[in-house]
């Protein structure tokens, strides 16, 4: 699974917990993994007292979350319920507004801050995981996209890959410069036509390029929660998230979306013809 | 046409659930040879519609561009078996590569004439291209248009592969 194989790339060592430094971090997010629930749920509690001690935020909290949300997008087979209690967790956590954190994206902001951003990255992901077949990880899925905040529809789709074009096309319509980003390498793109749909497994697109360098400079920002849409296909179905599903723009964008796919319009069959002459 | 091009575009069939079109073209064994003269009088049409910038229909191509977007791939080849006609070919790709579709007409009279006309148009600039056809077999084409509504108006948006089976 590449979470688990990129856990080397975080200098973990260098990164605060509640007990001192974070080596263990990695062992302990890989052992949240295991078929083995005594290892899940030990994995669980030296996490859980570590980068969230007693609702107090630290340093790792912040580089834990792409590995969670990551092992829910792949719908690992073991641990997801856990994986949802840490983020819920995380979320609730609290720290002082004096304690910094350099982000991904380079800028250093408030740990709570970070937290708070990096976890709605996976809105799509838990909204989705909310019409979960498993009933815990379902409950616990709506529990934390009710945190989080934000709204999303999914939908029944035959092939991920036309769905995913099929929002594309939809949403471009609205929002004709859209940029288009690929949610796990940041890679982006202007243009529909230079996009290899296939090869993406989360995609973001913004309203324009303006919205981009609105959302780069301030990522936190609420009233930016109208200018951009999440889109997550899956197997069996497609979800498309929004942070401000109050706002009448981004609504239209998903009722022209949730048209299509709830008549099941990528689903038609195609019929063996009659024998055809060259 | 080389003998290379010929094997792979069957296996580009039969990869993408269509081995029903050799199997079943007349007469039989000259599926291949038949596809691969359509997708290349379609190459003609798109360089006669759309100068030197046209889309070129080759085997290549095709196992390219499935690498990154299988699904277009899969339903331009659904569309090779679904229209005689390259300039169908040609508006296909099109509204796979992005193309809006502006407007389509058509028209029929029992036993006496059909007609489908489709303009296509870019959604960046104003650039309509117009695609006729009068032959009642490309009404299949239709069944692949993305059908979604923009403030309660109809709208054709991409063109889409069916389920095989």
């Amino acid at each position: 699974m590449q979470a688990v194989d990129n856990l080397s790339r975080i200098a973990w060592g260098e990164k605060a917990v509640a007990s001192g430094k974070a080596d263990k971090v990695p062992q302990a997010l890989a052992g949240l993994l295991s078929p083995d629930e005594q290892v899940r749920n030990r994995s669980y509690w030296q996490l859980d007292n570590e980068v969230v001690l007693q609702s107090d935020l630290y340093e790792a909290a912040y580089f834990v979350i792409p590995f969670l949300v990551s092992f829910l997008r792949d719908h690992v087979p073991y641990g997801r319920d856990r994986v949802y209690d840490l983020l819920y967790e995380i979320t609730n956590g609290e720290a002082p507004p004096t304690v910094m954190c350099r982000t991904t994206e380079g800028d250093g902001i408030p740990l709570k801050a970070a937290c708070t951003r990096e976890v709605k990255k996976g809105l799509a992901v838990y909204i989705r995981d909310t019409k979960d077949a498993d009933p815990l990880v379902k409950q616990k899925a709506k529990q934390l996209v009710d945190v989080v905040g934000g709204e999303g529809i999914i939908c029944p789709a035959g092939s991920s890959d036309a769905a995913l074009d099929l929002c594309l096309r939809a949403i471009r319509r609205y929002w004709p410069q859209a940029v288009f980003e690929n949610a796990l390498t940041g890679e982006r793109v202007d243009r529909y036509e230079s996009l290899s749909v296939g090869l993406l497994a989360e995609v973001l697109v913004y309203q324009n390029r303006q919205a981009v360098h609105e959302w780069d400079k301030h990522p936190s920002s609420p009233s930016l929660g109208n200018s951009v849409i999440r889109l997550l296909p899956a197997q069996g179905s497609m979800t498309a998230a929004v942070y401000e599903p109050a706002d009448q723009s981004v609504r239209k964008i998903l009722q022209s979306i949730e048209l299509p796919l709830k008549i099941d319009m990528l689903n038609r069959p195609t019929e063996t013809p009659e024998r055809r002459a060259a | 046409m080389s003998s290379n091009s010929a094997e792979v575009l069957e296996k580009l069939l039969r990869d993408n659930e269509l081995k029903w079109l050799i199997d079943w073209w007349l007469p039989p064994g000259q599926a291949i040879p038949a596809l691969l003269g359509l997708l290349n009088a379609a190459t003609k049409e798109s360089r006669r519609l759309l100068g030197s910038s046209g889309p070129e229909f080759t085997v290549d191509m095709l196992v390219n561009e499935s690498q990154q977007n299988a699904h277009k791939v899969k339903a331009f080849l659904q569309a090779l078996g679904d229209t005689r006609k390259p300039e169908m070919l040609v508006m296909v790709w099109r509204i796979l590569q992005g193309m809006r579709i502006q407007a389509i007409d058509m028209s029929y009279q029992e036993r006496n004439h059909f007609r489908l006309r489709c303009v296509l148009n870019s959604p960046y600039e104003n650039k309509p291209e117009t695609y006729e056809s009068s032959d009642i077999v490309d009404a299949m084409l239709l069944r692949h248009l993305g059908i979604m509504e923009m403030d309660n108006g109809p709208v054709f948006e991409g063109f889409y592969p069916l389920r095989s089976g």
